[in-house]
C-alpha cells in the first residue's frame, strides 16, 4: 500500500495535549502521515497552505472554536473527511455539524482503537469518492 | 380544593347556621321585643288612668253615703221626715252609680260584693220608704237602718282604700318595666357580643396567627374541628385547603429549584472532568495497544482496571450531564409499546438472570405519546434498573399504561421488590441520593428520571409498601397532532 500509493494525510487538532501526544504516533504507527495542533489558529494557518485527506477535530476549544474550524476546512477543500470528537454534552452540536457535511464523530472518552475504525471508514469513503470521479 | 362548597344548597335550615342569620334572628327578636315592651307600657299608662277615674268615682260613692247617713242621724236625732226626702235623692244616685260600677266592684272586692251591696241597699231604701209613709220609726227598725247604713260606709270605704291600694300596685309596676326592658338588653347585648366574639373575633385572631405563620413558611393547617356550616368555619376549611396546595407546590417548586441548581453545578464539574477522564483512558488503552507484549500479566490486569476505572468515572460524568442538560427537548408522537420494548431489550439478560418476571399490559389502541425516543428509554431504563436491584429474589416487574386524562398518559412501573421505607421517599429524587452501598449505586438514576420527565412536560410519583414492592407512575403527555414537530421522529429512533 504505502508503496503504490502515498501516505493518507491527517490533521488533527485539539487543544488537550495530550489526545494529540497519544494519538499521533498511534496512528503513525498504523500507516498514517500526521500533523497535531493543540491551537486552533496555527491549525487555521496550516489547512490554508495545504490540504489534507482527514481532518480531526475537537469542537469545544479556546480561540476559534471547531465548529469555524471544519466550515473553513470544507469549504477550502470539499472532499477533505472532517471527524468530530466532542464531549457528551456537545451531541446536539455534533449533530448539527453532520449538516455540514462533517462525516462522523467520536464522544469523549474514546478508545484508540475506535479512532482508527473511522479513520479508516473515512479513508475507504476518500477512495471510493477519488474512483467515481 | 376538596370538597369546599362556597355558598351552594343554602337550605331553609342551613340558613340558621350562619353567623349572620344569628344575628338576624337576634335582632328581630329583640325587635319584637322592644315593640311589646312598648305596648305594654303605653296599656299600663292608660290602665292607670281610667284607674284614677274609676277611683274618683268609688270616693263619690262614699261621700254619697257618707250623706245619706248624715240625713238619717239627723231624721233619728230630730224626726223631721224632710232629711229622708233628701236622703232618697241621694239613695237613688246611689244605686245608679253603683249599677255602673258593678263590674269594677266586683273586681276590687271580688265576685257577689256588688249584689250584696245592692240588696243593701235596697234593704236601707225600703226601711227609708216606709219611715217616710209612716212619718214615723219604729226602735227596731232604726236600730237596723244604723246596721245597714254602718255596713255601706264600711263597704264604700273598703273600697275606695282598695281601689288606691291597686293604683299604688299598679304605679309600682309601671315603673318596673324600664328596669325589666334594661335587663333584657343586658342579656341580649351580652349574648350579641359573646357571638361576635367567640364565632368571629376569635377564629379571625387564630387566621391572622397562622397567615403570618404561613408568611413564615409553615404551612401546617388551623388545627380545631371546622365542620360548622357558618362563614367562618366555610373560610377557615376554604384557607386550609389553600395552605395544603400552597404545600405542595412549594415542596415541588423547591424541589426543582434544587435540581436546577445542582445541576448546572454538575454540569460545570463534569464538563471539566471529561477532558483528564478522556486522557487516563487514553494513556493506559497506549499502553495496552503498545507495549502489551513487554507488560507482565501483573501490569496489564492493572492497565485494565484502570481503563476500567475511569469507564466508570466516564459513566457518572455521562449521567450528571444527561440530569443537567438544560436544552430543549425535541417531542415527537411515539408509539409507548416500542420505546418499552426497545427498552426492556436492553436489560432483558439482566431480568432473565435474576430470575425475574416481566409483565408488559399495553393496550394496542393506546393513543401516542408525545416524547424525545432516546430520553423515554433512559426513564424507563432507569426505572427498570432500580425495579431489577429491588428484587432480592425471584418477583415481577410490570409495565403498564392506560389513560390518564383527556390530556396525560400515565405509565406504571410496578415490582415486587423490597420497598422504599416512607422518609426515604421523599429524598429519592435528589441527585446523589442513594441507599445502595458504595460503587453500586450514584443514586443519579431517579432524579435524571425525574428531570427529563419534566422536560416531557410531565410528571412523576410513587407510591410504596415496605416488602411488598413499589410503584412508579409516569404521567406523559398524550400525542396531538399540533404538538408534534414532524419530521423529527427517524433521527430520534435513528440516534436511540
Ligand atoms: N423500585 C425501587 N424499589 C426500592 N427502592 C427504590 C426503587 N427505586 C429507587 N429506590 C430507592 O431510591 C434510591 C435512589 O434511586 P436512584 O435510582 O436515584 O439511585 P440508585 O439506584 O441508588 O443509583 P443509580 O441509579 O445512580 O445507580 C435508591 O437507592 C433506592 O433506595
Ligand atoms: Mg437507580
Amino acid at each position: 500500500m504505502e508503496t503504490t500509493e502515498r501516505k493518507t494525510t491527517i490533521l488533527l487538532l485539539d487543544d488537550e495535549p495530550i489526545v494529540c501526544k497519544r494519538l499521533k504516533p498511534y496512528l503513525e504507527k498504523n500507516g498514517y502521515e500526521v500533523e497535531t495542533f493543540t491551537d486552533s489558529s496555527k491549525a487555521m494557518g496550516r489547512i490554508e497552505e495545504r490540504d489534507f485527506d482527514i481532518v480531526i477535530t475537537d469542537l469545544k476549544m479556546e480561540g476559534i472554536d471547531g465548529m469555524t474550524f471544519l466550515t473553513r476546512v470544507k469549504e477550502k477543500s470539499p472532499s477533505t473527511q472532517v471527524i468530530v470528537i466532542t464531549g457528551f454534552a456537545t451531541m446536539e452540536t455534533a449533530k448539527q455539524s453532520f449538516q455540514k457535511g462533517v462525516f462522523d464523530f467520536v464522544a469523549k472518552p474514546f478508545k484508540l482503537s475506535e479512532i482508527h475504525e473511522i479513520v479508516r471508514r473515512a479513508e475507504k469513503k476518500l477512495r471510493q469518492e477519488a474512483a467515481s470521479m | 380544593m376538596q370538597n369546599f362548597c362556597a355558598g351552594s344548597s343554602v337550605t331553609g335550615d342551613g340558613m340558621a347556621r350562619t353567623i349572620r342569620a344569628k344575628i338576624l334572628a337576634i335582632t328581630v327578636v329583640s325587635l319584637l321585643f322592644t315593640c311589646m315592651v312598648s305596648l305594654i307600657y303605653v296599656w299600663q299608662i292608660m290602665n292607670l288612668s281610667r284607674m284614677l277615674f274609676n277611683a274618683q268615682r268609688f270616693e263619690d260613692l262614699l261621700n254619697d253615703i257618707l250623706e245619706v247617713r248624715r240625713y238619717e242621724k239627723n231624721f233619728l236625732l230630730y224626726g223631721d221626715p224632710k232629711n229622708l226626702t233628701e236622703s232618697l235623692v241621694y239613695l237613688k244616685d246611689t244605686r245608679i252609680t253603683i249599677k255602673t260600677l258593678a263590674k269594677d266592684i266586683d273586681r276590687v272586692m271580688g265576685k257577689g260584693t256588688y249584689v250584696k251591696f245592692a240588696n243593701l241597699l235596697e234593704k236601707y231604701s225600703f226601711i227609708v220608704d216606709n219611715s217616710l209613709k209612716n212619718k214615723s220609726i219604729t226602735s227596731e227598725d232604726a236600730e237596723k237602718l244604723r246596721t245597714y247604713g254602718k255596713k255601706l260606709v264600711d263597704i264604700a270605704n273598703s273600697l275606695v282604700s282598695r281601689k288606691r291600694k291597686l293604683i299604688r300596685k299598679t304605679f309600682g309596676h309601671t315603673a318596673a318595666v324600664p328596669f325589666v326592658f334594661l335587663g333584657v338588653f343586658v342579656i341580649v347585648a351580652t349574648l350579641m357580643v359573646q357571638l361576635v366574639f367567640q364565632r368571629l373575633l376569635k377564629p379571625l385572631k387564630v387566621i391572622e396567627d397562622t397567615i403570618e405563620r404561613v408568611g413564615r413558611g409553615d404551612f401546617s393547617p388551623i388545627p380545631g374541628e371546622w365542620s360548622e356550616e357558618d362563614e367562618i368555619s366555610r373560610l377557615i376549611r376554604a384557607f386550609n385547603s389553600m395552605a395544603h396546595e400552597l404545600q405542595v407546590n412549594q415542596e415541588a417548586l423547591i424541589q426543582s429549584r434544587k435540581i436546577a441548581a445542582i445541576g448546572t453545578f454538575t454540569a460545570g464539574i463534569a464538563h471539566e472532568l471529561n477532558n483528564p477522564l478522556n486522557n487516563i483512558c487514553l494513556c493506559a488503552d497506549t499502553l495496552i495497544e503498545e507495549y502489551a507484549d513487554e507488560l507482565s500479566p501483573e501490569v496489564r490486569e492493572l492497565v485494565f482496571d484502570i481503563i476500567q476505572q475511569a469507564e466508570r468515572a466516564a459513566d457518572i460524568v455521562k449521567n450528571l450531564l444527561d440530569f443537567s442538560r438544560t436544552d430543549r427537548l425535541v417531542l415527537s408522537c411515539l408509539d409507548l409499546r416500542e420505546v418499552i420494548q426497545k427498552t426492556y431489550r436492553l436489560v432483558k439478560n439482566q431480568i432473565m438472570l435474576a430470575g425475574i418476571r416481566f409483565e408488559m399490559d399495553i393496550p394496542d389502541d393506546l393513543p401516542k405519546v408525545l416524547g424525545h425516543f432516546r430520553s423515554l428509554q433512559q426513564i424507563f431504563l432507569n426505572l427498570f434498573l432500580n425495579a431489577i436491584q429491588a428484587i432480592e429474589s425471584h418477583g415481577s416487574i410490570t409495565v403498564r399504561a392506560v389513560e390518564d386524562s383527556n390530556e396525560f398518559i400515565r405509565v406504571d412501573v410496578i415490582d415486587t421488590g423490597k420497598g422504599i421505607k416512607p422518609e426515604d421517599l421523599k429524598h429519592i429524587f435528589t441527585p446523589f441520593y442513594t441507599t445502595k452501598g458504595v460503587g453500586r449505586g450514584t443514586g443519579l438514576g431517579l432524579s435524571v428520571t425525574y428531570s427529563l420527565v419534566k422536560k416531557h412536560g410531565g410528571h412523576i410519583e410513587v407510591e410504596s409498601e415496605i416488602g411488598r414492592g413499589s410503584k412508579f407512575s409516569v404521567y406523559l403527555r398524550r400525542c396531538k397532532p399540533e404538538l408534534c414537530e414532524n419530521g423529527e421522529r427517524s433521527v430520534n429512533s435513528g440516534s436511540g
